[in-house]
């Protein structure tokens, strides 16, 4: 499940929130991790379930010297601060076919084993699935399971995700695009685990507005650090749609 | 809602019927078929060398005596066998090369992974040296057309020592497939592995690309079993022949 970078280190995550993002439309979920590991200068202690992700390997995604420039990074890391309380789980490949179940069992078990304090998704849905209603306002939305306060976001005038009325008077939850993101959250609220998903309604293409977005809610709401006004990317966002064209073909 | 033939359905669309449902996991079967009669023997090499795709296996064939075959990991698909990777020893028996020109599909390649590592143990001294092939129309960079063709980049677990000659492949580039789950693999397991990726013009091989990956050739573990210039040249030369690398469009 967890392998840590250094076998003698140990972590106390009691209290420490943690962050995974959803594999969903247009990546938000990833890419606003990457801004909070990246922003945050969360260190980076360890992998979780490498093997239930499409195997992928490269340089340090968030190097900013010479010195931290090559490390491997997998597929799957797990970043922490123990003074900020944040821990963040990223996901940079597709879950292999038929392991969605079994990563979520072994997220919710993690979470419960380690004692953490919330478990929080970041995630998004497609555009143009949405509902008459939906299309006008924010396309911002929340979900938190039965383990939260229910009176948590009231200040921030946040919109919590509608549901679907499926005919007969039944609604559900529709989060069409969203990866993994509903299965967790019934299993959250299942084991009673404090779940809130923060997502946003978006469309493939250049998705970094909604990342941003994304990462101001969440700081908004847990303070991580009042100085982020601004968001750097990491260097690794360089060329997310290939390379510059050639100047010798004009 | 009311589908094509008028029946009322509990759905709002067919098209959004399906939140994503998660496909059903299938276990690919790999097996170990031995050349002689060793069954189930685990090798410990000093050096586990492993080629993947057209052009690395080419390197090899090219540059490497591989007279000593030591057996195939096949997969049984619908009872029939498809050879995915093939093994050779050194002369000296320190160095196990292994080469896979097969795709593989990404699903499988956990399970690939773990019967390659059943076949070879890798000790606390064992070093991984895996060879890898792409075009440079994958390689992102500012400056490409300054960059010559073919070129090599390195990846490296943390164990393994650090790689002088040859630049890191830098961010945002990066690997994927056979080489990625081994190289995952050694990270997790504390190996000592490295990545040598060539970028290409071509995806077939070419007699430059071939000679690519000598500049390794002056390097342990290649130095001790690889064959002589002119011999290499001759087998490029036989190896660009053959019609599967041949790359006319009228054969």
């Amino acid at each position: 499940m967890f392998v840590p970078c250094f076998s003698d280190e140990t972590w106390d995550f009691t209290n420490s929130t943690l962050v995974v993002p959803a594999i969903s439309v247009g990546n938000v979920g990833q890419l606003a991790c990457d801004l909070l590991i990246h922003n945050l200068n969360l260190q980076k202690i360890g992998y979780f379930c490498v093997e239930l992700f499409l195997p992928l390997v490269a340089n340090n995604p968030f190097y900013t010297s010479n010195k931290n420039e090559n490390s491997l990074s997998l597929s799957t890391e797990v970043y922490h601060s123990s003074t900020q309380q944040i821990t963040v789980i990223q996901l940079r490949s597709p879950l292999v076919k038929g392991k969605r179940q079994t990563f979520c069992e072994a997220l919710t078990q993690w979470f419960k084993a380690l004692h953490f304090k919330e478990l929080i998704t970041l995630s998004s849905l497609h555009a143009f699935e949405r509902s008459d209603s939906q299309l006008l306002g924010q396309p911002f939305r929340y979900l938190q399971s039965s383990a939260c306060d229910p009176e948590k976001f009231v200040e921030f005038g946040w919109s919590q995700l509608e549901q679907r009325n499926v005919g007969h008077g039944d609604r559900v939850l529709f989060m069409p695009g969203g990866g993994f993101t509903k299965q967790l959250y019934k299993m959250c609220s299942e084991e009673n685990i404090p779940n809130v998903v923060l997502l946003t309604f978006c469309s493939e293409g250049d998705n970094i507005p909604e990342a941003v977005t994304l990462t101001q809610r969440l700081n908004q709401w847990k303070s991580f650090s009042s100085k982020l006004n601004s968001w750097n990317y990491p260097k690794s966002w360089s060329h997310l749609f290939g390379n510059e064209p050639p100047k010798e073909i004009f | 809602m009311a589908s094509f033939f008028g029946e009322v359905l509990p759905v709002i669309s067919r098209a959004v019927e399906d939140e994503e449902s998660d496909d059903e996991f299938i276990n690919p079967e790999f097996i170990w078929k031995p050349s002689d009669d060793s069954g189930s023997k685990q090798f410990s090499p000093n050096w586990l060398v492993m080629a993947v795709g057209a052009v690395p296996a080419g390197f090899l064939q090219c540059h490497m005596e591989l007279t000593n075959s030591l057996g195939n990991i096949v997969e049984i698909n619908d009872s029939k066998e498809k050879t995915i990777i093939g093994f050779y020893s050194s002369t000296c028996g320190k160095v196990i090369y292994c080469i896979s020109s097969t795709y593989i599909l990404p699903d499988k390649l956990w399970c690939l992974v773990q019967k390659v590592f059943e076949v070879v143990h890798c000790g606390e001294n064992t070093r991984v040296c895996l060879l890898d092939a792409d075009t440079v129309y994958n390689y992102h960079t500012h400056s490409i057309a300054k960059l010559s063709l073919p070129f090599l980049r390195h990846l490296k677990t943390s164990k393994h020592p650090d790689v002088p000659d040859i630049d890191a492949l830098s961010q945002p580039n990066m690997a994927k497939g056979l080489t990625a789950a081994v190289m995952s693999y050694c990270q997790l397991n504390k190996i000592a592995a490295a990545l040598y990726i060539c970028y290409t013009e071509t995806v077939l091989p070419d007699a430059a690309t071939l000679l690519a990956f000598s500049k390794l050739t002056g390097e342990e573990p290649f130095k001790t079993s690889k064959v002589p210039k002119e011999e290499s040249l001759s087998r490029i030369k036989l190896y660009l022949q053959s019609p599967a690398n041949n790359q006319t469009l009228y054969i």
